[in-house]
């Protein structure tokens, strides 16, 4: 009898835990159950590649960017949401406070919760850091942040040197690069220095975002796993792993995803018509990348540019239409052309702050671009313009475009020679002061990242740089802080910018940003050639839908990305 | 021999002082890293303090005694793209250039010298012409091309093998294929005219009339000694071949140093482009040392001569 009840109590026992044991498992793995498999990506490169988010700029963004948070959201054209870690900023009347209030219930990796002295901190180490720190938002915090006050918990107020308009885009990964640090995490990691911290952090960085770090091999890959405590559950990773595979090479990446070896890669044109006759999936990421035609140093009256005659020629010229239509065709039944031609001026475009759609565009017209060329007589005399020609990650079509337009400007008599550069190459003459762009004239495609407060791409683009002092910023003592000084008159670039950039209430400030896209389409300043989207092609088994740009245009997030039936 | 040695090491310093100066110079005419690294719009002062914190502030000379001094004690600095030691960024990558390196080597030699012993001996027959056709193929080729197809057909097409990445031996095969080939068709040729060359000689005619078969003559006694041109030329392309390996290592994913010297370029991350140019000359310059004592081992002349 002691065996039999031996026995029974061994059955009853095994069947109690195959009964208990399932559910104890499921209830302890709600969101693990959800996600499951791994998501391979291959992208073209990954910039710098370091964990820590502060010491990049925004091209570091699609490296470790998934495991962070920006402060504010935006929508995917762009336009700021208060649906991320900040609910909410008021902007005092001056324009110079900001009240920034912190989402609640907001867990860093480690389990501690996000509070505003991070935030504080965040602020702070991206505007201390200097040498080495080349963030685009450090850059501009150091310019205009006077300092951040802890509020209380949830709360911080930020002061600012001057009024500025576009300072929560700055916050936001549409415009900036800014990321959320754990204060208490950091101030924890072993070392007395920041450096000998930071060195602790770069080897197990944590964030708030909807991935983990878990790995990475430098010049190869980064691996991530799901966090199942993401605070956004409407951005939950689906997949339980996450890798980012850094493959420069095109056709290799279209083999990796024929032969399984990745599963979401990103493409051209070509390579999406091609993928997608062999049955894979295409997802679009629309207007990547603005393409204009600079006019480099067009300000300086020794250029044959600074003639706005000359460069209403060289626009009216070009049949923009046809060279987008070409070098952009439609990919598939469903999926038009990459390319759009915009409206307007060179830095608008659709979901740009003040960007009319119905606005005119520049006609073809060869002859009177000809005729113009004669009044100004340089059909007499021509001078042969030098055009750099580069790539960029997000506008490779770059020497096609330089082509293509050398091949229409013959035709109406303007000398081109065609330069072979790569675009540091440019960086270093348009940097220098003064500027080495040497006459009779020098041209480049350019791309502006898609900025949709539209006057932070005017900042870079045309207005002066801090060593040429227009006189509109002696007469108020202020600095349009440009990069390129683009625009071919740069007091009249200044004024526009310093006018809008006090403007506090958003429907003034669009009408102004409306009338800078006007002037700078009559100025005839640059050449607006195209906004490009980016393909992508996936393994339908694997990958079944994707939202590749759910915090708004250019930086791609992964847990949007739904597992296909042949994930296990 | 020790003369020799002593001459040889002199010699290898003394060149590699040479390549260290004008890879630190030349780096430095296509501009500096924060016109690569900085966002462009980045004001000058920013520019200015990124310089500071990696020295490049200083006089070109006083950067360069500051590098020499401390690469001489074993540290290359750190690179400024990504932050990282350079000697942690080349360690691993050079490690997998020499072992892609070697499987191409092998695989090549394993290919040439059979190919080549057999079109000396079948001289302007089938097998002959079959040879230098292969060894045309291999030379004629851009590597680039030829790895592409080979990716198509045997991991696309066939799926026997995998298209990128390392980790199993079958991850050798393509890239060292691809590279291999193309060295195979020098050896190849040199091979089968070095062989032609001493199957006329006297010793192998002697070696027939005293009734040796004519495979110990051919793969014994005429190879070992058509063999010493072939060693130079191995070691040389050895060096040759993880300094222009960067196609092959684009293509399949590799890991290697070419691709590591090609990004740092790209960014103007000067230590690391004047870490891996040094590693690279010190690499040629022990190979070559490494071909030249072989001599001695192959051939007693050159023994005899050295001591």
């Amino acid at each position: 009898m002691p065996q039999v009840r031996y026995v029974v109590c061994v059955v009853v026992a095994v069947a109690s835990w195959c009964m208990i044991a399932p559910a104890t498992y499921q209830e302890g793995h709600v969101a693990w159950a959800t996600a499951k498999g791994m998501l391979r990506v291959a992208v073209v490169g990954f910039d710098r590649e370091s964990t820590a988010l502060w010491e990049g700029s925004t091209p570091m963004l699609p490296y470790i960017g998934n495991m962070y948070d920006p402060l504010i959201a935006a929508d995917d054209k762009g336009q700021l949401s208060k649906e991320g870690l900040v609910t909410d900023w008021q902007v005092n009347e001056a324009g110079d406070v900001v009240l920034l209030t912190i989402r609640s219930g907001v867990k860093f990796h480690n389990g501690e919760p996000l509070t505003a002295a991070d935030v504080k901190f965040s602020f702070e180490t991206w505007k201390e850091q200097t040498g080495g720190s080349p963030s685009l938002t450090g850059a501009a915090m150091r310019g205009i942040l006077k300092r951040v006050d802890v509020v209380n918990d949830q709360q911080v107020q930020v002061y600012l040197h001057s009024p500025n308009a576009i300072f929560p885009h700055l916050l936001s990964w549409v415009e900036g690069d800014l990321g959320i640090l754990p204060q208490r995490y950091f101030e924890a990691l072993p070392g007395q220095t920041f450096e000998e911290k930071r060195q602790a952090f770069v080897k197990q960085p944590i964030g708030t975002g909807p991935w983990k770090f878990v790995s990475r091999t430098v010049g190869t890959s980064i691996e991530f796993a799901a966090n199942a405590d993401y605070w956004d559950q409407q951005r939950g990773p689906q997949f339980a792993r996450l890798q980012l595979l850094k493959v420069p090479e095109l056709s290799t990446r279209m083999n990796m995803l024929r032969t399984a070896e990745a599963d979401l890669v990103v493409v051209n044109s070509d390579g999406a018509k091609t993928l997608h006759r062999e049955g894979m999936k295409l997802f679009v990421n629309r207007n990547v990348a603005h393409a204009l035609m600079m006019f480099y140093k067009c300000y300086d009256p020794e250029m044959v540019t600074h003639d706005v005659r000359f460069r209403k020629a060289a626009i009216l010229a070009l049949d923009r239409q046809a060279i987008v239509k070409a070098l952009f065709p439609p990919i598939a039944p469903g999926i038009d052309s990459l390319g759009a031609l915009s409206a307007g001026g060179p830095l608008t475009g659709p979901g740009v702050t003040g960007y009319e759609p119905n606005a005119p565009t520049y006609p073809y017209d060869p002859k009177e671009a000809r005729r113009l060329l004669q009044e100004m007589g340089y059909l007499k005399n021509p001078k042969t313009i030098t055009a750099n020609s580069f790539s960029f990650a997000s506008l490779p079509e770059g020497p096609k475009f330089i082509e293509a337009i050398a091949g229409y400007w013959e035709a109406v008599g303007i000398k081109v020679q065609i330069r072979q550069v790569d675009a540091t190459f440019v960086s270093k003459k348009s940097t220098a002061f003064p500027q080495g762009f040497e006459p009779p004239g020098e041209v480049g495609v350019q791309s502006p990242w898609y900025r949709p407060s539209g006057l932070n791409n005017y900042r870079v683009f045309a207005v002066s740089k801090p060593e040429i002092k227009t006189e509109v910023e002696k007469a108020r003592g202020l600095e349009a802080g440009g990069s390129l000084s683009g625009h071919c008159d740069l007091n009249k670039a200044d004024t526009l910018y310093l006018d809008a950039l006090g403007i506090m209430n958003p429907l003034q400030l669009a009408t102004a940003v409306q009338n800078i896209n006007t002037a700078t389409y009559e100025d005839y300043w640059a050449i607006p050639l195209a906004s490009r989207s980016e393909p992508w092609a996936a393994r339908p088994g694997i990958v079944s839908a994707w939202r590749p740009v759910p915090l708004g245009p250019v930086y791609l997030r992964f847990e949007t990305a739904l597992p296909g039936p042949d994930v296990l | 021999m020790w003369t020799f040695l002593l001459t040889r090491v002199l010699q290898a310093l003394f060149t590699l002082w040479v390549v260290s100066v004008l890879v630190f110079f030349a780096a430095r005419l296509t501009g500096s890293p924060d016109l690569a690294l900085l966002p462009p719009d980045a004001l000058p002062e920013h520019r200015q303090a990124f310089k500071q914190a990696y020295g490049l502030d200083k006089p070109v000379l006083v950067q360069y005694w500051r590098w020499i001094s401390r690469a001489v004690q074993g540290d290359l600095g750190q690179g400024i793209q990504h932050k990282i030691a350079v000697s942690e960024l080349i360690g691993p990558r050079l490690v997998n250039s020499l072992k892609l390196a070697t499987v191409a080597i092998t695989l090549a030699i394993c290919l040439a010298l059979p190919l080549g012993v057999v079109a000396a001996v079948q001289r302007g027959r089938l097998w002959d012409r079959i040879a230098m056709a292969i060894g045309l193929g291999g030379q004629s080729m851009p590597s680039f091309w030829l790895a592409l197809m080979l990716v198509l057909v045997f991991a696309v097409w066939l799926r026997v093998l995998p298209a990128t990445g390392m980790g199993t031996w079958k991850h050798f095969i393509l890239p060292g294929v691809t590279m291999g080939w193309f060295i195979s068709a020098g050896i190849m040729r040199l091979v089968r005219s070095s062989m032609l060359e001493v199957l006329d000689a006297e010793f192998v005619k002697l070696a027939r009339v005293k009734g040796l078969t004519e495979r110990s003559v051919v793969w014994k006694h005429a190879l070992l000694n058509a063999f010493i041109p072939v060693v130079t030329f191995v070691g040389f392309m050895f060096g040759i071949i993880i300094a222009s390996s960067i196609t092959t290592e684009t293509v399949f994913v590799w890991p290697g140093l070419g691709r590591l010297v090609f990004e740092a370029l790209m960014a103007r991350d000067f230590p690391v482009i004047q870490g891996v140019v040094l590693i690279w000359s010190a690499l040629i310059i022990v190979l070559n040392l490494c071909v030249d004592l072989t001599y001695g081992i192959l051939d007693p002349r050159v023994r005899l001569i050295r001591g």
